[in-house]
């Protein structure tokens, strides 16, 4: 534990000022309001009066001293999920308070107000349907090249972009096609739309829009200069949703602990250590401790 | 390079409702007896601050201890803990999961009144997590009421129904538990805790039933905040040597001044002189307790 020390001189807090109100009479030095050589309970002002703050309270004087908190975490390992009996009926709304109204017993008022219900906050709350659990939608869009324009192209030689022409491999499933926001300038088009009716086209996939008259210029991974036509994509679909999400409790296996996967760059790079000295293939063999540790010393190279 | 680290200090963005301050003063470092804590409340004296261009965002780390000088103004040793808040319950059981007997775990009672009110959200599906455990003894004769040297850190905790289930081997019955969000039980997993198996003589020991426990968050590392408050530094000193002084020669008033020429101390100086012979003996700087405010720089040069 840290141990902070600090000094601090009462002569800071004594008060030495002598209103000039008082100057010229004779001071009570037994009042209640008299201050000078002692250090008052609340601030005052110069003229030996209390500051009050807005609610008119005198303001409560204080010897002040900044401290720093920190916190060490470390990794807490795996979670198990095992399943777990809901607490029914569900509730319709998230809650504000805690507990929620409808756990009221005998008339026990919920004490503690939330905020907007927050799983990271709040925990797997009982009764707490998946539906609070899952974020809201908020559009993305982002930027790319037009590599995804081959996929809407048709083998029309003249206007290859056709509007509303599903190319997907199955048109029952998916709608890969161009949408009919297409003109002159622009081509707008949706891969991986449902492709139910035009609705459900326009607001599901990633849609895409490429300019046809505005280039961007780069440079590929050898730092070739490639050129492509500016493109931007945006999605309103959700990530996770009822059906691809699932509510579980978390617990521990003890022999799990600590047990992760630290973060590993790969890259084939592969070392010949040659051989130094008689006890070299000791030494390597006392760095394998794990079985993937035999992966990356296979064969006399050191793959990292 | 720091990547695989996953060890980390990081600044504590603590609530002050997370917290406990105690503190103990002594007039000089040479007391012996036993030391009284005297508790504080944070909501009161701990101020965290707030990330300058989003005022309602804390900071992180920085706190400012503002010390009420109605208990902290004596001349001495204050020792200030601050530490995470506790919250005593006691152990309900100790059991497994009835679905993975190789889970153990200690069981609370989510409804026992010693849990305050606005700390029963700590006891809700996965909240007590990072939590730590420290035992009370089990013997009521024990001169040390705490188990010392012992803790445990909660792994999950989930609410948990108590089942019946039969056993493989035996017609015999344990009582396991189930994850069950209408119980008020709530079952934790430790760790160290024990192997999996359900011995009762195996370490590591996660407590028993019927045992007070003492549950503390981790939210931040506690600290001891040591305050020496002194009558006199060098900026004292320094009116005694550099500030404006007085000296009264009509009624032999010597007056030191502080830097905003404010009375600092005043002294009579006179002179013991023989009874009889009239004989200078001694010249005296005595201290004035109650100051004669007619000394005031100001109204002494502008007169």
């Amino acid at each position: 534990m840290e141990i902070i020390k600090r000094q601090r001189t009462r002569e800071n807090y004594i008060i030495r000022h002598i209103p000039k109100r008082l100057r010229d009479s004779d001071i009570d030095t037994n009042a209640s309001d008299y201050y000078y050589g002692k250090i008052p309970d609340f601030k005052i002002n110069n003229d030996w009066k209390l500051i009050l703050d807005d609610n008119n309270q005198p303001i409560k004087n204080t010897i002040d001293i900044d401290i720093f908190l920190t916190q060490d975490f470390d990794d807490m390992g795996i979670f198990t999920n095992i399943d777990f009996n809901p607490l029914t009926p569900y509730l319709t709304t998230p809650p504000t308070t805690y507990p929620p109204v409808s756990w009221q017993v005998g008339g026990v008022p919920p004490l503690v107000p939330m905020g907007p219900f927050n799983s990271f906050v709040y925990g797997r709350l009982p009764g707490a349907p998946i539906d609070f659990f899952i974020p809201g939608t908020l559009p993305i869009s982002g930027s790319t090249d037009d590599s995804n324009l081959e996929a809407v192209t048709s083998y029309r030689s003249i206007s290859p972009y056709n509007i509303l022409l599903n190319l997907a491999e199955d048109i029952t499933i998916t709608f890969d096609g161009v949408t009919p926001a297409t003109n002159v300038n622009s081509i707008t088009y949706a891969i991986g739309a449902n492709p139910t009716n035009n609705t459900t086209i326009m607001n599901t996939g990633v849609h895409y829009i490429t300019f046809k008259n505005i280039y961007v210029d780069s440079t590929d991974e050898s730092g070739n200069p490639i050129r492509y036509k500016k493109t931007n994509f945006s999605s309103q679909m959700p990530g996770i949703t009822n059906n691809n999400a699932i509510l579980k409790a978390l617990t521990k296996h003890e022999e799990y602990s600590g047990i992760v996967f630290k973060p590993e760059v790969e890259s084939e790079v592969f070392i010949d250590r040659g051989i130094e000295d008689i006890f070299e293939r000791h030494a390597m063999l006392s760095e394998i401790k794990s079985t993937s540790d035999i992966d990356d010393n296979k064969e006399g190279f050191l793959s990292t | 390079m720091a990547t695989g680290n996953y060890g980390i200090v990081r600044p504590a963005d603590v609530s002050v409702n997370d917290i406990e301050i105690l503190y103990s003063y002594s007039e000089t470092r040479g007391e012996t007896g036993e030391v009284d804590l005297i508790n504080l409340d944070p909501t009161q004296v701990l101020v965290p601050a707030n990330t300058p261009a989003n005022p309602n965002e804390i900071l992180g780390g920085m706190y400012t201890l503002k010390l009420p000088t109605s208990d902290f103004s004596s001349k001495g040793y204050y020792s200030i803990l601050i530490r995470p808040k506790q919250i005593r319950t006691t152990i309900v059981a100790c059991g497994v999961l009835s679905a993975s007997p190789d889970i153990i775990g200690c069981v609370f009672n989510y409804n026992d009144t010693a849990i305050p009110q606005g700390d029963k959200i700590k006891f809700e599906n996965g909240n007590l997590v990072g939590y730590r455990i420290e035992y009370l003894s089990t013997d009521t004769n024990a001169t040390q009421a705490k188990m010392q040297n012992i803790y445990r850190i909660v792994t999950s905790n989930n609410r948990a129904l108590a089942v019946s289930q039969n056993l493989n081997n035996t017609s015999d019955q344990v009582l396991t538990y189930t994850f069950d969000d209408s119980s008020s039980l709530v079952f934790c997993t430790l760790t160290p805790s024990s192997a999996a198996s359900v011995k009762p003589n195996i370490l590591p020991y996660i407590g028993t039933a019927g045992q007070e426990v003492i549950i503390t968050n981790t939210f931040f590392n506690p600290i001891m905040v040591e305050v020496e408050m002194v009558e006199y530094d060098h900026e004292t000193l320094a009116y005694a040597l550099y500030s404006n002084q007085t000296k009264s020669l009509n009624d032999g008033i010597y007056t030191i001044y502080n830097f905003n020429n404010d009375i600092y101390k005043q002294y009579t100086l006179f002179e013991v002189k023989d009874l009889y012979t009239g004989k200078p003996l001694y010249e005296v700087r005595e201290g004035l307790t109650l100051p004669d405010f007619t000394k005031e720089f100001d109204d002494i040069i502008n007169f």
